[in-house]
């Protein structure tokens, strides 16, 4: 689409917004409302345009660029226009310091600024240096407003974790209540009262934790003005530059940037790449600082000396751990899940070759591709499944089996949003909350169990089909097994119907879960039920990775697992338990052992946790930050970032202090020091990894497995059914299971994460 | 009053997830229990599919939402041009004496709330104020004893 704009020619895309097109075009029009992602609002007016043609301004972040249009952004009346519009868009916002006549040389003399209270000018705001309200200022060239300045002396909200809100900053731009809503599907903030004393709010004006809150910071992140800032943090450029990560806290690899001042970390932001669009969750923006921070840090290596750990020299620690190892009669490794590719390789190599050990298990073991294996035993093949979320945001239909997606898979849910805001339908099964803005069409509880639901919710399927289900090898066995259990109640019946009719109706569908949905002893039959119910209606099963680099550890272990698989964690824990092994090097995060530490025990690790306490030998590991490397996300996107700071203390990455271990055992020259190196071997080793080029942008690799056989059902029991009058209940503790980033415990190590996890 | 649930489910039952019905299930609540309690406001969010704070919102966006419990008996007192210049302040006064609270409040045992308006469009009549939906005319502070006995007695009948 063709346009003129001050006079010159641009092109756009069609159903562009004329401030996208100036924009795009280079030419600079103010504005405080608009924001990328989120819908035009045009309540600040200050991007008003000249049309010609048209008798009034036009907010150009809400009017569509039309073929032929000349558009003017730059004249006389328009700048008075938007000088009077800024002028009383700062009537009820301290504004002495924005038309400050020393403003330029305040900085440096600092002669306005006084000891108050309250943010009565930029010198004293937080937000000073990264405001927009600033920058819009100076575009609009304001130098006196005429309104008298009146101070709207709210009291600060600080009752929150993380962040403050002073709404005397306030601009109204409604920003925050727009990404609470439309992007995040929250809806927590809305506008309150009205006139003068209109204010962003929340319900019956309750602190966020009390609103359903998810404290994801996107409110923070598109606020212009320092009416919501992270507590504590500066936004003027950080001295030390910027860097970027991949997020360590979960599965869906999201893109941090870190800005640095002095060796640390000053916060984290979402990156505007892919998955995550310019979003993050509390974890990814308020958490990453103090994982990594020195705080509870083992800083130094330790050997336990007349029954105390005495710090040592590094070779030292070495020395001793190896000569322990070496004795021992069957040692065991536990390594840690939540590292980079790289430390996790060094790890399996370490364990299979020089302990000699099939005992070698990532904790935490949760692992979703672990649970598809098993059933691929089952099935004779991989069952193709979805992971992507571009493809779940094309959803028509989604089925949430048993999973909080606002709380464990924050990203993932953003999609389930705008599927939902374009009107595909939500079916949820089990005690996780939909939200009030993305409501579930229809709601199933587990009653007393998650097979026996996914059973009832295949005999309604089929129920609903009648004739029309698709010809599958094995639908005739299912329609008998299904007709030969007990019948459900009534009101069960009805919502199971519903769910299915919702299910059968709208393609294409997913069924979204993780392996704690799975859970329990009886995982391997809610699969494959669920399966069956994709198989069916035709759904894509969507297994969702909930550690950080899950996926990529699992495919290590498997490339290495034959031709004799190593244990599993459950399995060396219960070694432990008969005295099976005489040492125990532990560097992955798994429960006190108490009575059951071996006589050995080296622990490496990041944070001081009760193992570590209980150790002989301590080794310090740095953390993500500081090691960098390769993750896979579950969506199965590989990245790789180079260390963002400096190791803390005498920590070093895992794989270098593995690799000096292993000189010890005989083994000069192990990989792990050169990362690079290490990086380019285990691609070789893995097939999906063959080829990779390390970069933060990454690639996809891990594609969808493809059916090698005829996609047919499986019969399963149909469990029997417990009478249960009460809804599942989650085997996990109310507000979730602990969470540990290594030996960091996120709940013990920020106070204000620990009081997000309440129940909502 | 502390609204049964009973009788608000029977209120906002009839606009179960039509989010459209929201400002006439808020009138509904409002001419029911003379203000808006908290519990209402959950339940017309769960029922209409409505956020709550959007809810909340509407709610404290009306002059005619109350979300703080008002009387048995309402006394609008206009302080309009009109009435302004015909005496209106002193007749809220009046009411303020009488009533020993001030425009916006409610007397401690629930039996009045008093307000104040900025016209009611019925200069003619000024100073005007409004008792329980009566409009009494040519209002004076003398005058101010009878109409709250008159409307103690319609009260009761």
């Amino acid at each position: 689409m063709k346009l003129t704009i001050d006079g010159r020619d641009v092109v756009c895309r069609d159903g562009a917004t004329i401030l996208e097109a100036a924009r795009g075009a280079g030419i600079p029009v103010p504005s405080l409302c608009d924001h990328p992602g989120l819908e035009p609002f045009a309540g600040c007016r200050i991007c008003l345009v000249e049309i010609e043609g048209r008798r009034d301004y036009a907010p150009a972040c809400a009017t569509p660029a039309a073929e032929g249009q000349v558009v003017r952004t730059q004249t006389p009346e328009i700048a008075a226009l938007r000088r009077k519009v800024l002028e009383l868009i700062l009537a009820q916002h301290p504004y002495a310091c924005l038309i400050c006549s020393e403003k330029k040389t305040c900085d440096d003399l600092k002669s306005t600024i006084r000891k108050t209270g309250e943010v009565t000018g930029c010198v004293l705001c937080p937000e000073n240096g990264g405001c927009e309200l600033q920058r819009v200022a100076a575009e609009v060239g304001l130098e006196r407003v005429e309104q008298p300045a009146s101070y709207r002396n709210l009291d600060v909200h600080k009752e929150d974790p993380f962040f403050d809100r002073d709404y005397n900053l306030c601009i109204l731009c409604g920003r925050c209540i727009r990404v609470c809503e439309e992007v995040r599907g929250a809806a927590v903030l809305s506008f309150v009262h009205r006139g003068g004393r209109t204010e962003v709010g929340t319900a019956l004006g309750r602190p966020l934790l009390d609103s359903g809150c998810r404290f994801c910071g996107a409110c923070v992140d598109v606020c212009p003005t320092g009416a919501l800032v992270e507590r504590a943090v500066r936004p003027q450029p950080a001295a030390g530059g910027t860097a970027g990560i991949v997020c360590p806290f979960c599965g869906q690899g999201c893109v941090l940037t870190l800005r640095l001042r002095d060796g640390g970390i000053v916060d984290a932001r979402p990156a505007a790449a892919e998955p995550n669009r310019g979003q993050a969750c509390v974890k990814g923006r308020f958490l990453v600082r103090g994982a990594a921070a020195g705080t509870g840090r083992i800083m130094e290596p330790r050997v336990r000396k007349d029954g105390k750990l005495e710090p040592v020299a590094l070779e030292a620690a070495l020395d001793r751990a190896a000569a322990g190892l070496r004795a021992a009669g069957r040692a065991a490794l536990v390594y840690p899940a939540q590292v980079p590719l790289e430390d996790a390789y060094v790890f399996l190599r370490f364990g299979r070759e020089l302990l000699g050990t099939r005992a070698t298990a990532a904790a935490p073991a949760e692992d979703i591709d672990a649970a598809l294996d098993a059933f691929a035993v089952r099935l004779g093949f991989d069952p193709p499944a979805e992971r992507r979320l571009a493809g779940l945001e094309a959803c028509e239909t989604v089925l949430a089996w048993n999973v909080d997606l606002p709380r464990d898979h924050p990203i993932a849910w953003l999609s389930v949003v705008r599927a939902a805001r374009r009107g595909a339908r939500l079916v949820v099964a089990g005690p996780a909350p939909a939200g009030p803005v993305v409501r579930a069409s229809a709601t199933l509880d587990l009653g007393p169990g998650g097979p026996a639901a996914a059973a009832g919710l295949a005999a309604a399927v089929l129920e609903t089909l009648g004739s029309g289900a698709p010809d599958l090898p094995g639908l005739d066995d299912l329609r008998r097994t299904v007709a030969g259990a007990p019948p459900a109640s009534r009101p069960a019946r009805k919502r199971y119907g519903e769910a299915a009719r919702i299910l059968a109706a709208g393609r294409p569908a997913a069924i979204l879960f993780d392996d704690a949905a799975l859970g329990g002893p009886e995982d391997g039959e809610t699969l494959a039920w669920l399966w069956n119910v994709a198989r069916l209606i035709g759904a894509a099963l969507f297994p969702l990775a909930r550690g950080a680099n899950e996926r990529g550890v699992h495919a290590l272990a498997r490339a290495r697992r034959r031709p004799v698989p190593d244990e599993g964690l459950a399995r060396i824990l219960a070694g432990l338990g008969s005295r099976e092994f005489e040492a125990l090097y532990l560097a992955g995060p798994v429960p006190d052992l108490g009575e059951t530490r071996p006589p050995f025990l080296v622990c490496q690790d990041t944070h001081w946790s009760r193992n570590a306490e209980r150790a002989d030998v301590v080794l310090p590991a740095a953390v993500f930050a500081e090691t960098g490397g390769t993750w896979v996300s579950t969506e199965g996107r590989v990245r790789t970032y180079p260390p963002a700071v400096a190791a803390r203390g005498a920590a070093r990455p895992d794989g270098e202090l593995v690799a000096a271990l292993a000189g010890r055992f005989g083994r000069p020259g192990f990989p792990g020091a050169d990362r690079a190196a290490v990086l380019r071997e285990l691609c070789d080793r893995v097939p999906a990894l063959r080829g990779y080029r390390p970069s933060l942008t990454g690639e996809e690799r891990f594609p969808a497995a493809a059916p090698a056989g005829t996609p047919g059902l499986v019969l399963v029991t149909v469990p029997p059914r417990r009478r249960s009058r009460r809804p599942g209940k989650a085997a996990e503790p109310a507000g979730g299971p602990a969470e540990v980033l290594r030996g960091w415990d996120l709940a013990a190590g920020n106070r204000g994460y620990a009081r997000t996890r309440r129940p909502l | 009053m502390r609204p049964p649930t009973s009788e608000l489910e029977a209120l906002t039952a009839k606009y179960r997830g039509r989010r459209q019905a929201l400002i006439q299930v808020l009138q509904d609540i409002q001419d029911r229990f003379h203000w808006l309690p908290p519990e209402a406001l959950e339940r017309v969010a769960a029922d209409l599919g409505v956020p709550l704070v959007q809810v909340y919102g509407v709610a404290t966006f009306y002059r005619s939402f109350s979300l703080r419990p008002q009387g048995r008996h309402t006394c609008v007192v206009c302080l309009g041009t009109a009435c302004h210049v015909r005496g209106g302040q002193a007749v809220l006064e009046g009411f303020e004496r009488r009533l020993g609270v001030g425009a916006g409040q409610t007397t401690p045992d629930g039996a009045y709330t008093l307000e104040r308006v900025n016209c009611l469009g019925a200069c003619a009549l000024a100073p005007l104020a409004v008792v329980d939906g009566r409009y009494h005319a040519r209002m004076t502070e003398a005058k101010v004893g009878a109409v709250l006995a008159e409307a103690e007695e319609a009260g009761k009948a």
